[in-house]
């Protein structure tokens, strides 16, 4: 059924990871700050995860929806949306500034948190935000 | 239909192996090849499903339970089969597939499941050559499963050749009726190669058996000396090395290197130990000969890399190994080695003499194994073993409610175009608002009014209700629907305006309100209903589509996508991917327009020509092809871009001016079908952006599918559905706009890329897509229960 001599998908997944890496390398030099070709790899990697974390929580979240309105306590969610939190802690200590309260509103909150996370501009702005604050002054131009 | 695959092969060593190699490619294309049906897996890591790409894992249920670990104590298969009974109750699955049912190291079943069950014999090598070293646990077992798989009858089995299959009329039994052999095959994307013929400098000969006493590594070194010596007048020959590659224990390779030295060929014997899948293509690239001695094979897939690689065969005739090869080696008998020697010196000889034509014959013929077609008659064996139509039986009635022809709505089409497939299983009547004066005829289909169904309904077997989001062609079908029960079929996942509109703007507030209620509980559907009166506006249809209402409401919901399905979360709903139709005849050489003519210009002047189809709306991301279209003008391609369609953006032309390239910009306006189809004949490359996006169908990309054309999607939601293979997917970040570029400056500038895309679109269209087959599943979901 498909071609069987060149292999279209693996073309497009190379494209892809080499544009990004490129654009992810321009964007942080434009920021001032000189990244590895490492660094750069492994934020891309770390972007990937969070994403992919955020597609499985997705249908989680729909099923809590599902049951109506807000959910109170944190401990109440079911495991994969616990698992979930853990990932957003995760984004928060890379910078990203939100608040998780014990009374979470899961037709809002988590919807305003998943669009911050799913968009990889704020996520990897964050991320340059944090690189440069914890970079020593002197070191701040080479990471 | 659902189907539950035994997974322990996924977490023994065998998955490195050929049963490993079948398994994950017959499993991820027959998941490619059909989006109707919902694929199970049981394992006990949930880790194993990584061995699978991303796409895969995410089109397939994991169930994990410490049960499903392989392993040879087999006092651990009542709980086993226990475990797997519970979840073909639990999921209501049709099919259990087995794929390495006879291997020692994984537990089998100890007695037959509820449903229909499939297991693939690749080999009956125990028969043919009893181990001398298996205990007598192994052995018992190994002939308890073949004894069951002989006996229960709702067993089927795939075989890998007919030679297996000759084994087992010969050892096990002769009048097995559902046996279907289906050959494997090779990866041709990782094997095939483009071979020039040019003298190698260090020519060697390849052998990648194993050490295995079946494999006959004695008999390769024996025949390769006896070769030398009785040709040790061609020096040419002298100079080739026999290359053994793989691993096994130290005091074996010993044993081997002392042979060897014995033989005094130290220098020409090579032991390369365990090699990468990379390094194992090249050598299988650099070798000219491939010798391969196996006393038996239940399918010699060796053979077909070597074959596609281009080297020539030196091979056994026994068992499975000339239905691999067919007449494009020769074959010598593993009983004599003095033959054997001779064959391997006449290989070498014919060899030299061969043409380019000549191997180009040979990877041709190994070609023809495709792993697609092994996963295509896999999946048509699984889903004839449900099979319920029986030849000659009456058709059940279906009552269709539906929008109509010349009524302007994309359903109304869908319908059409659909309801002669469904009349090969069906007695189909159309309901519909359609007035009767206006209604479209089709051949041997009844079309009536809607009311009339109330005075005709006991002669039907099924109803079927067609929803979408506009309430002028829906809400009359919505309201029986709500008073007649039935199956409803979801063109649009998001059906808040319809609600809104239909019910609460109608005056209809308490159904309104009961809508709600269905959808998200009282308490939930009271709060958004009080909005609603308060605001007077629909709630946020990104969060309340409404659509589990319709789920509430019907028996069954039928939805075109996974997506669809994974939001609504219901047994009920079931997906049947929206088809892609035969485009018509009629069709071609329609009168030119302008627009189509300055096109067909740009064409004749070199240009390629990316195209989007229908309305240009916001969602439809118009800005970012025309800023893509900016760069790659910048970086001098020559390419222009054709909106083939009403332009609903008022900024589209500031944007266009912006990106400077107003006159690499046409806006077509409306087009007729005959047009529309000219459009897409036209366009190199379609770009099919969409975000955001609720599950909606896109007809003109399955169209596009069917005029083999190379399409860019978005990466997100239904779109993520359709494989990588058939079309290329855009990340939705703030890349999208660099990765675009890069897709299709790639298209244009490798045309063979463009090619190959096109053929796999239209491949897919043809088969998975293809309406004879979904018509085929919508029986499947109307008449069976769930």
């Amino acid at each position: 059924m498909y071609n069987e001599k060149i292999d279209v998908a693996e073309i497009m997944q190379q494209i892809k990871s080499e544009a990004s890496r490129i654009a992810v390398a321009e964007r942080l030099k434009e920021s001032g700050i000189l990244v590895s070709e490492q660094t750069c790899q492994e934020m891309l990697l770390e972007i990937e995860e969070l994403t992919e974390t955020i597609r499985f929580a997705r249908n989680d979240l729909h099923d809590s929806r599902n049951v109506g309105g807000i959910i109170p306590s944190y401990t109440r969610f079911p495991a994969p949306i616990r698992q979930f939190f853990r990932f957003f802690s995760k984004g928060m200590r890379k910078g990203i500034q939100f608040v998780i309260q014990d009374q979470v509103d899961v037709n809002s909150q988590i919807d305003t948190i998943l669009e911050a996370m799913e968009k990889k501009e704020t996520l990897m702005l964050q991320l340059i935000l944090q690189l440069n604050t914890a970079a020593a002054p002197d070191e701040q131009k080479t990471i | 239909m659902r189907i539950l695959i035994d997974g322990q092969t996924f977490e023994t060593e065998e998955f490195n192996r050929g049963i490993g190699i079948y398994m994950r490619n017959v499993l991820t294309r027959m998941i490619r090849f059909c989006l109707a049906h919902e694929w199970y897996i049981c394992l006990s890591d949930k880790k194993s499903i990584e061995k699978l790409d991303q796409w895969t894992q995410n089109r397939l249920h994991v169930i994990i339970s410490p049960d499903f670990m392989p392993g040879t104590d087999y006092t651990k298969e009542p709980r086993f089969t226990q475990a797997i009974q519970r979840i073909v109750d639990q999921y209501d699955i049709n099919v259990f597939w087995n794929p390495n049912p006879l291997m020692s190291n994984v537990l089998f079943i100890d007695h037959p499941l509820s449903c229909q069950m499939i297991v693939t014999v690749h080999d009956l090598i125990p028969k043919v050559f009893p181990p001398a070293d298996w205990p007598e646990s192994i052995a018992v077992e190994y002939q308890r499963r073949l004894e069951m798989i002989r006996d229960e009858k709702n067993i089927s089995i795939c075989m890998d050749s007919e030679s297996t299959k000759k084994d087992w009329i010969r050892f096990i039994d002769d009048h097995h009726s559902s046996i279907r052999v289906i050959p494997l095959s090779a990866d041709a994307r990782k094997f095939y190669y483009q071979r020039q013929k040019t003298p190698s400098i260090n020519p060697f000969i390849l052998y990648t058996g194993g050490f295995d006493y079946r494999k006959n590594l004695d008999g390769a070194i024996e025949a390769f000396s006896q070769a030398r010596l009785l040709h040790s007048d061609d020096a040419d020959f002298l100079k080739y090395k026999l290359v053994i590659i793989g691993s096994t224990n130290e005091q074996s390779i010993k044993q081997y290197k002392q042979t060897v030295a014995d033989k005094n060929l130290t220098e020409q014997v090579v032991f390369t130990g365990f090699v990468s899948e990379k390094r194992l293509i090249e050598l299988y690239r650099e070798a000219d000969l491939f010798f391969y001695p196996s006393k038996y094979e239940g399918f010699g897939l060796p053979l077909l890399e070597a074959m596609l690689s281009g080297d020539y065969i030196i091979s056994a005739d026994n068992s499975s190994l000339p239905e691999v090869c067919g007449p494009f080696a020769t074959y010598f008998s593993v009983d004599d080695t003095e033959k054997m020697a001779e064959s391997l010196y006449l290989g070498y000889l014919t060899h030299r003499q061969e043409t380019e034509e000549d191997i180009r014959k040979r990877q041709e013929h190994a070609l023809n194994f495709s792993w697609d077609q092994t996963a295509i008659c896999t999946l048509e064996f699984m889903e004839g073993t449900t099979d319920s139509i029986v030849p000659g039986q009456t058709k059940p009635r279906l009552a269709i409610f539906t929008p109509w022809p010349d009524q302007k709505t994309g359903i109304a089409n869908y319908e059409y175009m659909m309801i002669p497939y469904l009349a090969e299983y069906f007695r189909i009547t159309v309901f519909t608002t359609a007035p009767a004066a206006e209604r479209k005829p089709l051949e041997n289909i009844e079309i009536a009014d809607l009311d009339a169904f109330r005075e005709s309904r006991k002669q039907f077997d099924f109803r079927l209700f067609q929803i979408g989001n506009n309430n002028l062609y829906h809400k009359e079908i919505m309201d029986l629907m709500m008073h007649e029960g039935g199956i409803a079929e979801i063109h649009d996942y998001v059906l808040t305006p319809f609600f809104y509109e239909g019910y609460f703007r109608a005056g209809e507030t308490k159904k309104y309100r009961k809508i709600l209620q269905m959808s998200y509980g009282r308490k939930t559907g009271n709060k958004l209903f009080r909005d609603t009166v308060q605001n007077q506006q629909h709630p946020d249809i990104l969060k309340y589509p409404m659509s589990e209402a319709v789920v509430a409401i019907s028996d069954k919901t039928i939805v075109h996508n996974a997506w669809s399905a994974n939001q609504l979360h219901s047994e009920k709903a079931g997906i049947l991917p929206h088809p892609s139709f035969p485009i018509p005849d009629e069709s071609s050489n329609p009168e030119n327009s302008v627009m189509i003519n300055t096109v067909k210009e740009w064409k004749k002047q070199g240009y390629s020509i990316l195209g989007c189809l229908g309305w240009i709306n916001p969602n439809k991301q118009p800005r970012v092809v025309i800023e893509a279209l900016g760069k790659l003008k910048e970086e001098g391609l020559h390419v222009k871009l054709v909106f083939w369609g009403e332009n609903k953006v008022e900024t589209l032309q500031e944007i266009i001016c912006k990106n400077k390239v107003t006159d690499d910009v046409l806006i077509s306006g409306y087009l007729d079908k005959k047009h529309y189809y000219q459009a897409i004949q036209l366009t190199d490359i379609i770009v099919n952006l969409r975000h955001p996006s609720m599950g909606e169908s896109s007809g003109p990309l399955c169209e596009s599918f069917q005029m083999k054309k190379a399409v860019i999607v978005s990466d997100l939601n239904q779109y993520r559905e359709y494989p990588d293979e058939v079309c290329w997917k855009l990340p939705v970040d703030n890349l999208e706009n660099e990765v675009l570029v890069q897709y299709i400056k790639y298209l244009i500038t490798h045309p063979e890329v463009r090619q190959a895309l096109e053929e796999n679109a239209g491949n897919y269209a043809s088969y998975a897509l293809s309406p004879i087959r979904i018509a085929k599943q919508y029986y499947d979901f109307i008449t069976k229960s769930r």
